[in-house]
């Protein structure tokens, strides 16, 4: 039931040890924690090798004995042959004679009181002694292995040890035997404190691990000053201080320098919470994820990848963008010869470095010169077949390349692209033939029609004077008057298709002021625009664009247009024509919109003897649209359409004329 | 007024003998060029209705002989798809010309054109005035004193500023002006955008003053640049615009 407000509280009580101080308090804590865990393992573990957990007080304390006692007996053996050892004699052979400086004197310089020794060879006879018969409370024995050669050159003493009944207040084995009693008595309180601290210990830990890098009233964690440090710099500063410490603390170990206590110390005391801080901030990288990126390394390899990209893109690059353009720009002949060249002066100068050149040199020389001579020649016959085929790509199929001196490839290609040529040449003087008897035949036909048609409206017009009685007569008189001025119409408009298609008409270019034209189309247009019930607008751009064109022509583009805005426009709107200039190339936009649904797609109207009703009730041939365009691209002009909705737009594009 | 009527096209020629004869003119029939000729060199002919396809000998070689020993009035009968031949034939000396399918009335209003200037040529010529106040371009008269503007003897009623603009381009005939220019010149001041006016003008003008205002003879417009005045006062040597 608690599902809803879980989070809340959750993140409620998060953000408490999100606080500075919180955390500050819990990291002191874990540091006492670890410190006291680990001393107490630590010591569990050694009291547990004197069998402080398995025995006996006196079984442990006999232990103890036995370990101080043959640890003190063998150092005390070792450090008094030292002494008397000669450096020049490392297998001591001259035992004798350092037995005897030990007997006499040496011993007696190294016993202490605490520890009784009593050193013998393997034979039993005893060299030197120090006990005086005391009373015994532990004795042993041990043995050192001075020189450990080959089985018959072994020098092995053997010491026996005597550790006297302890004087009360004094001596080394008086206190280890006060502390081992309070030791011993304390070994369980010791596991406990052991595994309390260090659970504690476990659990704080991974509270600052969680709460690293977070702070209250912020959704994402944050790294601060110390976790911006590179993670690489962090590590390498831990790893100074990890060598110090192990340093300073063998030497210690080592040799017993007081002055050194302290800084090991201090070393050893801030360890923990170094640790901790450690752990912390890494935990806190992890977290923001900066524990990679956040590196010098990382950093330095960036930048080098920058740099080496930033030479890719503006250094090389452009040199083989520059090398590639002047190789590519050479003539093939120049391209040949510079390979050549160049492949030539690599195969010399790996010659060079032959020993016996000389032979080699001149075969070497007799070969490239045969090779240059035959690449090049091959070289140049293939540019005169690339001459051709360029020839022929640019339409120019009266070219034909010269075969002579070509060997056999070569010459079966130049014949297959001449061979190309003429039936390229052939097949468009036979469209063209096909062209032109097309616009004849047209020009033909409608002629013929056209005398006939003559006749036909002359006579209609005769009957329409005769003043028939009958209404009907009248009726149907109208309609074959109507038909035939449609009939008219159409012929003109058919003939004149086909002429502008096949490019069948005489041009006049003259500079042209789209301008001027517009305002005298608008003039013809002015009274059936009226009677259409359409309202031109003009948006003129100045200056006025100046065209080259033929302005006959031009004429009967705008004439197509506007006849088309008028028939089929919606009545009550406006026609909108915006004139402007920019790039080099005048343009006229020419907006209407529609007074039938337009259910034809823009392409589609430009089709010949199409028409947006696609129901042919209205006048027209359904050329306008077309001759349009193929007039205006007669003149170097565009012409494209676009319907949206219905809104029917034609958007003429002529090039500007250079000089006015 | 005698007309001949040439055309191998019977029917065509039939119907062009009601309308002449109704309208009170005596025909002539030639079915051929060399009929024509013939008819031509033996009757009192006034005007020629010639056309160019035409077996036995076509329109163009008639003419080229008729030219030889005549001046009367020729009017060609073409189909437009020779264009060639129109500007071949207007240039041989035909003085005007009419493409079939042609519109009765069309033909009609050109045969009395033809023939007013024809009759009326010489007499009219010599009483213009020296002081320009007379002004003439091909049948079109004006005269600036009377304000009286006449096309083929007919006169014609014409607004202010239709007279204006017609008196304009006639004093400066063959010379192209632009909208803007003719604003400026004939209402003396600045169009500013009202330069549309003289489209709309225009377009009046011609259809008074031309048979086929789509087609004009001397009122021309020079798209995109501006209009006017046909400078040759003779038709005998007016080429189409198309």
């Amino acid at each position: 039931m608690t599902t809803k407000t879980e989070p809340l509280t959750k993140n409620k009580r998060a953000s408490f040890f999100y606080h500075d101080s919180i955390k500050a308090t819990s990291l002191l804590l874990a540091c006492f924690l670890l410190i006291a865990a680990l001393f107490s393992i630590i010591s569990v573990v050694l009291l547990a090798e004197f069998g402080f957990y398995t025995g006996t007080f006196e079984a442990t304390q006999h232990e103890v004995y036995t370990h101080f006692g043959k640890t003190i007996a063998e150092q005390t053996l070792r450090e008094v042959y030292e002494e008397v050892y000669d450096p020049v004699d490392p297998n001591y052979s001259k035992i004798d004679e350092y037995d005897q400086a030990v007997s006499a004197e040496l011993l007696h310089r190294f016993a202490t009181e605490n520890v009784l020794l009593t050193i013998s060879d393997p034979g039993g006879r005893i060299i030197a002694s120090t006990y005086r018969g005391e009373q015994v409370q532990y004795e042993g024995e041990t043995s050192v292995l001075l020189y450990s050669g080959a089985e018959k050159n072994r020098v092995e003493r053997f010491v026996h040890f005597v550790i006297p009944v302890q004087k009360e207040g004094s001596g080394l084995f008086y206190i280890m035997d006060l502390w081992l009693a309070q030791v011993y008595g304390q070994r369980f309180a010791l596991i406990g404190i052991g595994f309390v601290s260090f659970v504690l210990f476990s659990i704080l830990f991974v509270l600052l691990l969680g709460t690293a890098g977070r702070h209250p009233n912020e959704s994402t964690p944050r790294p601060s000053v110390f976790d911006r440090m590179p993670t690489d710099l962090m590590i390498a500063l831990y790893g100074v201080y990890a060598w110090l410490l192990t340093s300073l603390i063998l030497h210690v170990m080592e040799s017993w320098k007081p002055a050194l206590i302290v800084p090991a110390a201090l070393l050893i005391l801030i360890a923990s919470p170094l640790f901790l801080l450690f752990c912390c901030s890494f935990a806190t990288r992890c977290k923001c994820g900066t524990l990679l990126k956040n590196t010098l390394c990382f950093q330095l390899l960036y930048w080098f990848w920058q740099a080496i990209a930033w030479f890719w893109r503006h250094a090389l690059c452009p040199i083989g963008r520059t090398i590639h353009q002047v190789i590519a720009g050479m003539p093939v002949v120049w391209k040949t010869a510079l390979i050549l060249f160049v492949v030539s002066f690599v195969e010399f100068f790996a010659l060079w470095f032959i020993p016996t050149r000389s032979a080699l040199l001149i075969c070497w020389l007799v070969e490239t010169l045969i090779f240059a001579v035959i690449i090049l020649a091959m070289a140049l016959i293939m540019r005169r077949l690339q001459a051709g085929g360029q020839a022929l790509a640019k339409g120019d199929l009266q070219y034909k390349i010269d075969e002579t001196h070509m060997p056999g490839d070569f010459k079966a290609h130049a014949r297959d692209l001449n061979s190309i040529s003429d039936g390229m040449s052939r097949a468009v003087e036979e469209r063209m033939k096909s062209e032109h008897f097309r616009t004849e035949l047209i020009s033909n036909v409608s002629h013929d029609i056209k005398t006939p048609l003559t006749t036909i409206i002359s006579y209609i017009n005769l009957l329409q004077q005769e003043k028939f009685e009958s209404e009907a007569a009248q009726k149907y008189l109208a309609t074959l008057d109507r038909q035939s001025s449609r009939l008219k119409k159409l012929m003109e408009d058919l003939l004149e298709i086909s002429k502008a298609s096949t490019g069948n008409i005489n041009i006049v270019f003259s500079p042209c002021e789209l301008e001027v034209l517009l305002s005298q189309a608008l003039g013809e247009y002015e009274e059936r625009m009226t009677k259409a019930d359409l309202i031109p607008v003009l948006h003129i751009a100045s200056p006025s664009p100046v065209i080259l064109a033929d302005g006959q022509l031009l004429w009967r583009v705008f004439d197509n247009l506007l006849s088309n805005a008028v028939k089929y426009a919606m009545p009550g709107t406006r026609v909108y024509l915006d004139l402007t200039q920019e790039n080099g190339y005048a343009t006229l936009l020419f907006r209407n919109i529609s007074k039938e649904e337009l259910n034809v797609p823009a392409a589609d109207l430009l089709e010949r003897f199409v028409r947006g009703d696609r129901s042919r009730h209205t006048e027209g041939s359904g050329l306008g649209l077309s001759i349009a365009q193929s007039l205006t691209e007669l003149m170097g002009g565009e012409l494209s359409l676009d319907i949206d909705g219905d809104l029917f737009k034609v958007l003429l594009r002529f090039p500007l004329c250079v000089e006015k | 007024m005698n007309i001949l009527i040439c055309d191998d096209e019977r029917d065509i020629v039939a119907a062009l003998e009601i309308y002449l004869r109704a309208e009170g003119y005596n025909t002539y029939i030639a079915y051929n060029g060399r009929q024509a000729l013939e008819i031509a060199a033996q009757e009192d002919i006034h005007l020629i209705l010639l056309d160019i396809m035409m077996p036995v000998m076509d329109g163009i070689a008639t003419m080229t002989e008729l030219r030889k020993t005549s001046n009367v009035p020729v009017i060609l009968l073409t189909a437009k798809s020779e264009e060639t031949d129109i500007v071949l034939g207007l240039n041989l000396g035909a003085d005007d010309y009419v493409t079939k399918p042609f519109r009765p009335v069309e033909l009609l209003a050109r045969v009395r054109s033809q023939l007013r200037r024809y009759t009326q040529l010489g007499s009219s010529s010599a009483d213009e005035f020296k002081d320009g106040s007379r002004l003439s371009v091909g049948s079109i008269h004006l005269d600036d004193k009377q304000k009286i503007v006449t096309v083929d003897g007919d006169q014609i009623t014409l607004t202010p500023t239709e007279y204006e603009i017609l008196r304009f381009l006639m004093q400066h005939p063959g010379e192209v002006f632009s909208p803007k220019e003719l604003y400026r010149r004939v209402w003396g001041d600045d169009p500013f955008g009202a330069e549309n006016t003289v489209a709309v003008h225009i377009r009046h003008l011609r259809e008074k003053l031309e048979i086929n205002p789509s087609e004009p003879r001397w009122l021309k417009v020079v798209w995109g640049q501006g209009y006017k005045m046909e400078k040759s006062p003779s038709p005998k040597k007016g080429v189409s615009d198309t």
